[in-house]
């Protein structure tokens, strides 16, 4: 029978855990002559270390072991990848903490709109959308772009005068911000996605780490938030900051996404599954805010 | 084999061998009479180790190198050299600047089960080293200059001194880790033995005990060791010396933060990629703002951040 992964001390919000592959045990550190393993943030390449340190993380600021919620003993891990896939969903899922915005663009307009009130009936949601198989998802993602996203924004273009340059200016550079006012308005907050996820920095880290918590969330309304996310982060800032605005043609944003941003919104979002017992445990995390997953209640 | 025969049967026979079967027991049953070590003081296991090296010169570089290893460990306030240090991730610096808050693991929120029981050998190891309540203790390691344990986060703190000996008293001269596994856990029956390993900080047993690790460390060189080779000795790798600090770590008792630029090249590279191409992973991108955020947090804070590089002697940058 193959040795499951453990985890043996690990800090979450640090994204550094210790591991082994062993048999399960009562007491870890009785097991002295163990392989350990240090996987940290941002790579989580794995590095073979002495056990002692793993140890004496624990005597710092390191939890240790890991164990499903109520359950007294610790968790195996079937394959390091889906140990790693795990530390570093938690770790995105702990986010930039509640000292400010590590970079990103706050959302515009009604702060209070959407979030949290997941109570109203799911269209097609965004859970469906993570299930896609791998051949599928990119034009998946592609198509629900077009969908969500262009679909609604050609209404609006409808509406514009185009002979007035300044108007498409004004429509692309100044409505929101960093030019996505074309954008339907649901990006700003879409239901279900919790308050603490105040910037496109934010919700990159939060889609990034979770796909349960959302799933109850419209897809038309996740993705144009994906979209502002995918392009805030995919665009080389010197062309961003300098270039952006004179792009104003509706069929080279069409282009744009298709090419650039639904590939790379496919490269990030968690689409290969966790067991769903750990599922449930990243949902738990991430529906946290920053200062809960940082500040023991007890 | 035949040699070996032939050897027997003349009446000659291989000494025993003096190596440690790889397969020993870790139960092995404690040893009657306990080795000499533990019934000597730091002094005089210093002593002992001096009048075994035997440099060119009957071991005067090791006398003259252990005292220069005293002086460093002695010395105190502006001119102090060893300071406490730990290490922490870049999240957990800037919630500690923002909060004067450091938390040591039984203060930290809990992923998963909150009813994992501690295991074992880690409340063996709490008993062993007597710290009551063990929640009341920060762990600590000494260092001179450089970055300390990297594994446990890019950031090392370094406490200012001569106030660092009020919280921090006492001291154990390697990973209490070891007290558990072979060969000390069979020896670690009483008390006694354990306490021997501990050490007053900043007091002659922890001069004596550090000259020892530098020795071993350097042993047999006829050279005068420089404070870069001391400092090599005093935390090598993954070896340090555990320092058990008291009470809370508050912010004003920092000296500095220090960071490695093997940190901060990645910090660049990554940041430079995104610049150039886009498209860094999620992950990459969160721990570039952590960084960013603690070491904005450390400046509103007024706390010096240096860039230090191996022994954290020759360059050093703000």
């Amino acid at each position: 029978m193959e040795l499951k992964w453990f985890i043996d001390s690990w800090s979450p919000t640090e994204g550094i855990a210790f591991v082994s592959q062993r048999e399960p045990c009562e007491d870890p550190w009785a097991l002295e002559r163990t392989q350990t393993f240090v996987l940290r943030a941002p790579d989580f390449v794995i590095t073979p270390v002495d056990r002692s340190i793993a140890f004496g993380a624990t005597r710092r600021n390191f939890q240790e072991r890991f164990g499903l919620v109520e359950s007294r003993q610790e968790y195996g891990f079937a394959s390091l990848q889906y140990l790693t896939a795990f530390v570093r969903r938690i770790y995105l899922g702990g986010g930039p903490g509640s000292g400010g915005e590590g970079g990103g663009s706050p959302f515009n307009g009604n702060p209070d709109a959407g979030g949290d009130n997941g109570n109203e009936a799911p269209r097609e949601s965004y859970g469906a959308l993570l299930d896609l198989p791998e051949s599928e998802r990119l034009n998946g993602v592609r198509a629900q772009l077009d969908k969500s996203v262009f679909e609604g924004a050609a209404k609006i273009l409808e509406q514009i005068q185009w002979s007035s340059r300044p108007g498409r200016r004004h429509l692309f550079s100044d409505r929101a911000p960093h030019g996505m006012g074309w954008l339907s308005h649901q990006y700003v907050r879409p239901n279900g996605v919790p308050k603490k996820v105040g910037s496109l920095n934010d919700a990159m880290f939060f889609f990034a780490a979770d796909r349960t918590l959302v799933s109850r969330a419209p897809l038309t309304d996740v993705m144009p938030l994906l979209l502002a996310t995918a392009v805030y982060f995919s665009n080389p800032p010197d062309y961003y900051f300098n270039g952006w605005r004179y792009h104003d043609n509706f069929e080279w944003w069409e282009w744009k996404a298709s090419t650039t941003y639904a590939p790379y919104i496919v490269d990030w979002l968690p689409f290969d599954q966790l067991p769903p017992e750990l599922e449930v445990i990243l949902e738990t995390w991430n529906a946290f805010d920053y200062d809960e997953q940082r500040t023991s209640s007890n | 084999m035949i040699i070996k025969r032939l050897l027997a049967w003349l009446g000659f026979s291989e000494p025993e061998s003096c190596v440690a079967e790889a397969d020993e027991p870790l139960s092995a049953p404690l040893p009657h009479s306990p080795p000499d070590y533990f019934s000597l003081d730091w002094a005089q296991r210093k002593q002992k180790l001096l009048t075994s090296i035997d440099d060119s010169f009957l071991g005067g570089f090791a006398a003259a190198n252990s005292a220069e290893v005293a002086r460093l460990a002695l010395a105190d306030g502006e001119n102090a050299h060893v300071h406490v240090i730990f290490n922490l991730g870049a999240d957990a610096l800037a919630q500690y600047m923002r909060t004067d808050n450091y938390q040591n693991a039984y203060e930290r929120p809990v992923v998963g089960s909150k009813v994992l029981e501690p295991s074992k050998k880690r409340c063996t190891v709490d008993e062993m080293l007597g710290l009551k309540p063990v929640e009341n203790f920060y762990f600590c390691a000494a260092s001179i200059s450089g970055t300390g344990i990297r594994f446990y986060g890019d950031f090392c703190v370094a406490l200012k001194s001569p106030a660092d000996k009020a919280s921090v008293t006492q001291g154990l001269d390697r990973n209490s880790y070891d007290l558990v596994v072979p060969p000390l856990d069979v020896l670690m029956g009483c008390k006694s033995r354990v306490d021997s390993l501990k050490f007053r900080f900043r007091g002659p047993e922890f001069a004596d005990m550090l000259a020892i690790k530098v020795l071993q460390h350097q042993a047999m060189r006829p050279r005068r060791l420089t404070i870069g080779n001391i400092g090599d000795a005093v935390l090598s790798d993954e070896d340090y010396v555990e320092l058990f600090h008291e009470g809370k770590i508050r912010r004003d008792t920092i000296l500095e933060v220090r960071s490695h630029p093997e940190d901060e090249m990645t910090e660049t590279v990554i940041e430079s990629r995104q610049f150039r191409e886009g498209g860094s992973t999620p992950a990459q991108i969160l721990w570039l703002q952590q960084r960013q955020i603690a070491r904005r947090e450390m400046a509103e804070k007024g706390i010096v951040h240096r860039v230090v590089r191996g022994s954290g002697r020759v360059y050093r940058w703000s």
